[in-house]
């Protein structure tokens, strides 16, 4: 199985599969399932494919997520590990020190229980790293690309969600994350034929054919299913 | 990936157990059995990482506040009850609290196998160094003073002789540590005091000689240690002569040539005496006991400097003690003191409980104390 066919209508949004060992950023503002998005095609493909990943979350206590998924009809993965990172930022949060090298440990510390097994990874989200990033220290920049070349490096295909706040994080402000990804994937809201919908655009995705255009998704009691090409006025 | 320094410890843990005051005794003896948890714990240069089902809890070096604290025994027991163990290490730290702003002390209880906790608060003691303590600009003496007393040495006698004889230089340590609040007035550690010794892990220990810390340790008479004969040597050499030869404590005074000391010295942290004479011989003499050496350097010394042994009577007589020397008539020929004035002083070291009745030294007096 591809990561494209993990899911219902994805690929015909892509042509050819997203390369492993790609960086994904799926942005969108608050409200477009982008966790649900990011964590329903993983978890269905890695069942599939008998591969383990690891989800970091930095915003929500990993109940919170998974009852936000099971909510979304969106099944539960044990080869999907949920890294629970929000319990550390509430407990230490002006004591941490490098959360890039703790997320590396992290990544180190899975690679060894599962092996070549272990090969994907995300990050919900990229908002709340930056909050935790030493600005004073090193940029902003030269960090996330120490960041995205250690992914790369792991040979990790990594989904990277952004939440789009309407105010410019530091990141933003410097704008790398385009540069340094090899895929974006925009989700928003929109309205549609006289009520609101969700939709999806690749916006770019390094080596894959893929559709410019937006696609609208629906949250099904079996999770993310892509339903049709928008027709936007 | 990263170039980390990583090291892994297998051991038994609670990882998050209100700070633990006085011990586990507030939890019930079932309950307790059930906190603890098996694991291989991550330690990084940054991190503890501790396995907590197929994830793990996240602990940042920099939120540790203390760590070596020691539990009473009825805890200890505790943990021996419920893990088999009887190694334990005790890590403090300041989290957040989930309810308000303010941030609260938990325990994290560390029980394994004795080489396995000992590496780990070895790796710890490096990686949390003493950055925190570097304010209350400590001397090597301090410290130095401060891992003795961790170490249970609290003998004055003991630990003047660490101090190459010098009272005032003991003296003014202890001040020090006792204003910086790493020990009690009674010469105790206290929980910051324990946490400073774990950080400085075996640094100290280096520098004091492994072999020197073991005899010194020995020497506390409350230790059961009271009717072991200390192994004495004296050695003589002077131009091609040389003798040598064991020697009993209370005689070894009769090899000292007390009108023609030249020079007297401690060696090897007070484990050798060493006396020249005016005559170019040189006295070796080796001892399992510091405390005699220390005696015998005291009396050296007072010779050497034609000080009247009759000028500081008690603090004679308590070096011929030390020595095994009770026979009132032979203090008396050896100090140049009338008998009946050693036995006015002994009396009055009996009525101190300094000594007993046959005049030998009480445990747990001459223990470093407020009067210091």
């Amino acid at each position: 199985m591809r990561l494209i066919d993990s899911l219902e209508g994805l690929n015909r949004v892509f042509e050819t599969d997203i390369l492993e060992s790609s960086i994904v950023i799926v942005e969108g503002v608050e409200g477009t399932a982008k966790s649900g998005f990011v964590y329903n095609l993983l978890s269905n493909y890695l069942e599939s494919a008998d591969k383990y990943g690891v989800y970091i979350t930095l915003e929500q206590r990993k109940e919170s997520h998974l009852a936000n998924m099971h909510s979304m009809g969106i099944p539960i993965s044990k080869r999907l590990v949920i890294s629970d990172f929000s319990e550390y930022r509430q407990k230490f949060e002006h004591k941490t020190q490098d959360i890039i090298g703790m997320i590396e440990t992290n990544i180190m510390l899975f690679k060894e229980r599962a092996g070549d097994k272990f090969g994907y990874f995300a990050l919900d989200s990229l908002g709340a790293l930056y909050s935790l990033l030493d600005l004073q220290e090193t940029p902003v920049r030269k960090q996330m690309y120490r960041f995205f070349d250690a992914l790369r490096q792991e040979q990790l295909t990594s989904f990277i969600i952004l939440e789009e706040t309407g105010i410019a994080t530091p990141g933003q402000v410097l704008g790398s994350e385009p540069y340094i990804a090899d895929g974006i994937i925009e989700l928003g809201m929109r309205r549609h034929g006289g009520r609101f919908t969700r939709d999806l655009r690749v916006r770019k995705m390094r080596a894959a054919k893929h559709s410019m255009e937006p696609w609208i998704f629906e949250i099904t009691p079996s999770g993310v299913v892509i339903r049709e090409e928008a027709t936007y006025d | 990936m990263m170039n980390k320094e990583i090291h892994r410890y297998d051991l038994t843990y609670i990882p998050d157990a209100p700070y633990i005051v006085a011990g586990l005794y507030f939890f019930k003896k079932s309950d307790i059995q059930d906190l603890w948890r098996k694991g291989t714990i991550v330690l990084t240069d940054t991190e503890l990482w501790l396995p907590e089902e197929d994830q793990w809890n996240i602990l940042p070096l920099t939120a540790i506040e203390m760590f070596g604290r020691t539990l009473p025994t009825s805890s200890l027991r505790d943990v021996h009850d419920t893990t088999g163990y009887t190694s334990v290490l005790v890590v403090d730290y300041k989290k957040q609290s989930s309810f308000g702003t303010h941030e609260v002390i938990s325990t994290i209880l560390f029980a394994g196998e004795n080489v396995t906790i000992m590496e780990m608060r070895v790796q710890l003691a490096r990686l949390l160094g003493l950055s925190r303590y570097a304010e209350l600009n400590l001397t090597e003496d301090d410290r130095k003073l401060l891992y003795l007393l961790s170490e249970g040495i609290k003998k004055k006698a003991i630990l003047v002789m660490v101090f190459g004889g010098d009272k005032e230089k003991l003296r003014k340590s202890f001040n020090n540590l006792k204003k910086a609040e790493l020990c009690t007035k009674s010469a105790d550690l206290t929980s910051k005091g324990r946490d400073f010794i774990a950080r400085l892990g075996r640094m100290i220990e280096g520098e004091l000689g492994e072999d020197a810390i073991a005899p010194l340790k020995g020497l506390d008479p409350g230790d059961g240690n009271e009717g072991r004969e200390a192994v004495n040597t004296v050695s003589w050499s002077s131009g091609k002569s040389y003798m040598v030869g064991r020697v009993e404590a209370e005689l070894l005074w009769q090899h000292i040539p007390f009108p023609v000391v030249a020079d007297v010295k401690l060696h090897d942290m007070g484990t050798q005496l060493r006396i020249t004479t005016t005559y170019g011989a040189t006295i070796r003499i080796k001892s399992t006991s510091p405390p005699v050496l220390m005696s015998l350097f005291d009396l050296t010394q007072a010779a050497r400097e034609k000080i009247p042994y009759a000028s500081e009577p008690t603090k004679h007589i308590m070096n011929l003690l030390a020595l095994g020397v009770r026979n009132v008539k032979i203090i008396s020929d050896i100090l140049k003191i009338t008998e009946s004035n050693v036995k006015k002083e002994l009396d009055q070291m009996f009525s101190e409980g300094v000594v007993n009745r046959k005049y030998e030294l009480i445990a747990g007096a001459g223990d470093l104390d407020e009067t210091d």
